[in-house]
């Protein structure tokens, strides 16, 4: 039997009793093969220091006073949640007041408002609060990137616009999740490897 | 597991009774806490990442079915939340035309100046770091948290001869690490 014995059968073997903790107790076929080879003995052996240094290795723990808190902090962030979820509720409030101001404006100004410009200086100038405007065209941020060349501004940039870009990208990935974020932990690998492609080619990563 | 249990404190949760959520958190804090720091690495992304898995949790739990166990779902939030901050960390550093070639050698090197221990761990310990991902989420759930290769195939929802399949390669990896 043991010429039938493969060194990739017998490595295979050993894996799977070291799975069931079991390598100390071999089938007799498998340890008279392992007597007579030197490969597979060393693989044993390589298992077994393998087995030993994962003993040791005792997973990483916060300080002992963490695991006290953790309750306590997670309702915090309850509760900050719902405090922001109440605000989010009521957000329509001074959104409907804009817009009724803005209704009345654009009934008695004499002269037609047109679209909004965009000035580079004023981005420029307004810096970070450049994310105040969220509504601007993938090309709008395309050039903006150019303009400034500004890694901070850049990366504040990339925050807000990144869930547009998922949405845009990830259309033709069918998960079952209606989270955006969430479909990027659904997807296979080799997806997830097609759909950074992709993204690494859109117009704006080439800039 | 024993989901009978949680079972009942699901039940007790979908009737009001917030405390059998603290209950379940108790239960399965470390637990968490342990698969997120095992495959992000940090402290602090680990502490985020377990919290906002019970946020999910707390606001998915009045819709969840007792026929699914509770931690294989909690197992998986798990899963795919730490799946989600390594992608959206790749997603960023793409985003931000950072060279990733070069992120990725001074992460590596990293971990050399912080392990103290003996030179054998220190290599398990890297070869661990080091396995492709699906590889050290399978062996995390294997080996630290002594799931069976059927149970880690239902939180992934892969087959089981798939989960085995990366087991085995992650082995085969880590017995490299230690070969003398």
């Amino acid at each position: 039997m043991n010429e039938n014995m493969n060194r990739r059968h017998v490595a295979d073997e050993l894996i799977v009793h070291f799975d069931e903790g079991s390598l100390q107790e071999l089938p007799e076929e498998l340890k008279a093969h392992i007597e007579t080879c030197p490969n597979c003995r060393q693989a044993l052996e390589d298992l077994i220091r393998l087995q030993n240094g994962l003993a040791q290795l005792t997973p990483a723990e916060p300080n002992p006073g963490y695991w006290n808190n953790f309750l306590p902090k997670l309702r915090q962030r309850f509760e900050n949640e719902s405090s922001r979820r109440r605000g989010r509720d009521l957000a329509w409030i001074p959104a409907m007041g804009i817009a009724l101001i803005l209704a009345l404006v654009l009934l008695t100004s004499p002269t037609q408002i047109g679209p909004p410009i965009w000035y580079e200086s004023q981005i420029w100038a307004e810096g970070s609060t450049v994310l105040w405007d969220d509504d601007l065209t993938s090309e709008e941020w395309d050039k903006l990137i150019q303009i400034t060349g500004n890694e901070d501004i850049v990366s504040t940039i990339v925050d807000a616009s990144e869930l547009e870009l998922i949405e845009q990208l990830s259309e033709t990935y069918p998960y079952p999740s209606c989270d955006l974020i969430d479909q990027l932990g659904e997807m296979e690998e080799e997806s997830f490897n097609a759909f950074l492609q992709k993204l690494m080619d859109y117009p704006i990563i080439q800039s | 597991m024993p989901a009978e249990d949680d079972r009942e404190l699901i039940r007790r949760f979908q009737k009001g009774d917030e405390s059998a959520f603290n209950e379940l958190v108790r239960k399965y804090q470390k637990s968490i806490y342990q698969i997120a720091r095992r495959l992000l690495g940090s402290h602090e992304e680990a502490e985020d990442l377990s919290q906002e898995v019970f946020i999910k949790a707390y606001h998915g739990l009045a819709g969840f079915r007792s026929d699914a166990g509770f931690f294989t779902w909690i197992y998986r939030i798990t899963v795919n939340s730490a799946l989600n901050v390594l992608r959206k960390k790749k997603l960023r550093q793409i985003l931000s035309l950072e060279n990733v070639g070069f992120s990725i050698a001074s992460r590596s090197a990293a971990p050399d100046q912080q392990i103290e221990k003996e030179e054998a761990l220190q290599a398990i310990s890297r070869a661990i770091d080091r396995l492709p991902k699906m590889q050290k989420i399978v062996f995390t759930l294997r080996h630290d948290q002594k799931l069976t290769h059927k149970e880690i195939a239902q939180i992934l929802n892969r087959d089981e001869g798939t989960v085995k399949a990366n087991y085995h390669h992650a082995i085969r990896k880590l017995k490299k690490a230690v070969k003398s």
